[in-house]
């Protein structure tokens, strides 16, 4: 019977440019299902515990899911895999675009990159043909230029996956870039850089099957009539962007900004999708392959000083990372940061959360003199990205205060000290990004317990922004949290972009089973599905606890536990410690995680089959 | 008694307004105001929030009144009061 894999996975060594490729065993394909399952998987068991994550030690691993270059939409995307140069934890990170389908047509499900090349090298993926190409001429290179560079020396077809600057550089959120999409959070590109690894281009010429065709094109069917129906995916996403909830956030009171001092901002409107679709600032709409949702747009600024700078995007996170949580409203400037972000290969949430940061610590005084002066230099303050692009180039290339940037917030308030450690705003190093913590509790949580740190792709502000949950309600947040967080573990091992949760909803339900079933043939029940969403999320959670995660590392920012919001229509909010530890409760117990600890307990790893990996890979760092 | 109400995305595209106010009876409730949206606008607005279909809520779409979001029809028989504030939310999508 035919299956929507890949069906082998390489085993890269750069050390020895040396490769082995074997069939993807058929319990990993049952019991972890792909992408974020195999990640999980596979960096659990090849990566030691403790290891700098800008070491060779570091384990690399792109893999993609059943769904994974089908007609689903919204599922041409890949994911990557590492401990993160940001967190120093389990990290995964996602892409759309093209690339991805072209790996599942050479015949892979995953790459595995052990080691690290002594010189800037490139992985040239041909079908079955895996070859390494020095490429001295490509460092240094930004993302877009080295793309073009590699395409022409290899020729028409193949898609390419970059780093630019940033990663060369090892900026601890550096991104990795294929045509203008990002594989974005938590450092990937450092790790590939740490590699000496620029790039991965990929030429698949082979087929693509699915497990029951006839059954398969009319769930297409039926999803693309859902798609269309829906206002959502069908209306506003193709119209508005991404961008379109800066301007309602706003209205809610739950828009961060100056570096998250307050929830509203004047200039709402004005980095808005609403703004950029009536201003006709969006040129034209693009779509990852097979994807019918099109949400994405071209953007192009028309006045000031970043006048015709034009990017693909940006969107929501950007507009909000470099706008309202930096106090800007000067949409050139997001536009411009956005390009440049993708050219030097860095992420845009985290890039713009460090600069609000840097914002804060000058109006607060609490930089030493040479940083001072280099922020009053480059006029690194609320309100203005005039300077953006420079900003930008120094933390690529680690000159001046760049270097201290590259860095991340939460390293940087460790050197700065208390004082800016009280408004750091990142969750296990990573930034939070446009989603309020203190105005949706669930979500607050879901920071919390996270695996990725302030990420909101593990648990999602939807569940309770939606209405459908009442977003200041503790009681039951921890069952419902854990359960989301299964979907989005699910969402990410099939592969298919949250965008599609107007259509798909919140939790693992009839439809992620018949996208399973009708791609991989394994015949899953819902409970066999939501069994293996938990699977992958606790291996995860065992990833971090062998790293030294336990509960009393599940916290909140200062900022969200002890400063209510200081404005607008959710003023006075915020989460009490008390509220938090109430939720935690409910969540590790939801979980099977010992209550004290924060731990998975044997039984829970047991039931989830989990025990016997605990055993041979050990649980704690040694 | 008059109400303001904020319009974004489609909704805005369908109305033309970013916000407005509206007059409604004494003890109107958020039903009667979508009906007189409907009525004037017709369900090209309204069928952005309702799935008429099912008389059901499209999942993701919802209303806000006065910052409190409701996303349940059986809830949208709450009363209205003077100078209230009801935002039509585009799909709470994001990130």
């Amino acid at each position: 019977m035919h299956s929507s894999y890949g069906g082998q996975i390489a085993v890269v060594d750069l050390s020895n440019l040396d490769y082995q490729i074997s069939e993807t065993p058929e319990d990993l394909r049952k019991n972890f299902l792909g992408g974020n399952g195999f990640g999980a998987k596979l960096l659990y068991e090849n990566l030691s515990p403790g290891i700098d994550p800008l070491s060779s030690e570091n384990v690399l691993i792109f893999a993609l899911g059943p769904a994974t270059g089908t007609l689903i939409p919204s599922s041409s995307r890949y994911g990557v895999f590492a401990k993160s140069p940001l967190t120093g934890l389990f990290f995964d990170s996602y892409c759309g675009g093209t690339w991805g389908e072209q790996l599942k047509r050479a015949g892979f499900d995953a790459l595995v990159i052990k080691g690290a090349s002594k010189e800037p090298v490139s992985l040239v993926i041909e079908n079955q043909k895996i070859s390494f190409k020095h490429t001295k001429n490509l460092w240094g290179l930004n993302t877009l230029e080295a793309q073009r560079q590699l395409n022409k020396e290899l020729g028409e077809g193949f898609t390419i996956a970059a780093i630019g600057p940033a990663g060369e550089n090892l900026v601890r959120y550096a991104a990795i870039i294929s045509e203008t999409r990002a594989a974005g959070r938590g450092g990937m590109g450092a790790v590939m850089g740490s590699k000496m690894l620029k790039a991965i281009a990929v030429k698949g010429t082979g087929d693509i099957y699915v497990a029951d065709s006839k059954r398969f094109m009319d769930y297409i069917k039926e999803l693309q009539i859902r798609i269309k129906q829906h206002p959502g995916t069908g209306n506003t996403l193709p119209n508005f962007g991404t961008s379109v909830g800066a301007s309602s956030f706003n209205d809610l009171g739950i828009l961060g900004s100056y570096n998250w001092q307050k929830e509203t901002f004047d200039g709402a409107y004005k980095i808005s999708g609403q703004y950029m679709y009536e201003e006709r600032i969006y040129q034209k709409t693009k779509a990852c392959l097979n994807c019918s949702i099109r949400c994405s747009k071209v953007a192009k600024a028309k006045k000031g000083i970043f006048k015709d700078f034009a990017t693909e995007g940006p969107e929501y996170e950007t507009v909000f990372s470099f706008g309202s949580l930096c106090g800007n409203d000067e949409i050139g400037s997001i536009i411009a940061a956005d390009r440049v972000c993708d050219e030097l290969g860095l992420d845009t949430i985290t890039a713009g959360a460090v600069l609000a940061f840097v914002m804060e610590c000058y109006d607060k005084e609490i930089l030493p003199n040479h940083l001072f002066e280099e922020v009053k230099k480059y006029n690194i303050t609320f309100g203005n990205l005039s300077n953006i692009d420079t900003i930008l180039e120094m933390i690529a290339f680690r000159k001046g205060i760049g270097d201290f940037l590259a860095e991340g917030t939460q390293k940087m308030a460790e050197d700065l000290g208390k004082e800016a450690l009280d408004i750091c705003t990142a969750v296990k190093g990573l930034e939070v990004p446009g989603h309020t913590a203190r105005g949706l509790k669930g979500m607050g949580l879901g920071y919390a317990v996270s695996n990725r740190g302030g990420s909101h792709m593990d648990t999602r502000p939807t569940v309770e922004r939606s209405g459908q949950y009442d977003p200041f309600e503790i009681k039951g947040k921890g069952s419902l949290m854990k359960e989301n967080q299964n979907m989005t573990t699910i969402g990410d091992s099939l592969i298919i972009c949250r965008y599609t949760e107007g259509i798909f909803g919140f939790f693992i339900n009839d439809d992620f089973v018949k996208i399973a079933n009708l791609t991989t043939g394994f015949n899953y029940s819902l409970e066999e599905l939501k069994q293996i969403g938990e699977r992958i999320y606790t291996l995860e959670r065992m990833f971090n606890v062998r790293e030294g995660i336990d509960r009393n590392k599940d916290v909140l920012p200062h900022r969200f536990l002890n400063e209510p919001i200081s404005d607008g229509p959710r003023k006075g909010h915020l989460i009490t410690v008390k509220e938090l530890n109430f939720m935690l409760d409910e969540y590790y117990t939801a979980r099977g995680w010992d209550k004290e600890t924060g731990i998975p307990t044997d039984e829970t790893l047991d039931r989830l089959g989990l025990l016997e990996i605990k055993e041979r890979k050990g649980n704690y760092a040694s | 008694m008059r109400v303001k109400v904020v319009f974004h995305g489609s909704y805005r595209e369908v109305t033309g307004f970013k916000e407005k106010y509206f007059q409604l009876p004494e003890n109107a409730n958020l039903l009667d105001l979508l009906k007189k949206l409907e009525s004037l606008y017709g369900r090209e607005l309204t069928g952005q929030l309702i799935d008429y279909k099912k008389n059901e809520i499209w999942s993701l779409m919802a209303i806000a009144v006065n910052g409190k979001i409701l996303s349940n029809i059986n809830k949208f028989n709450c009363p209205l009061n003077e100078n209230d504030e009801i935002i039509f939310l585009p799909p709470a999508l994001g990130g």
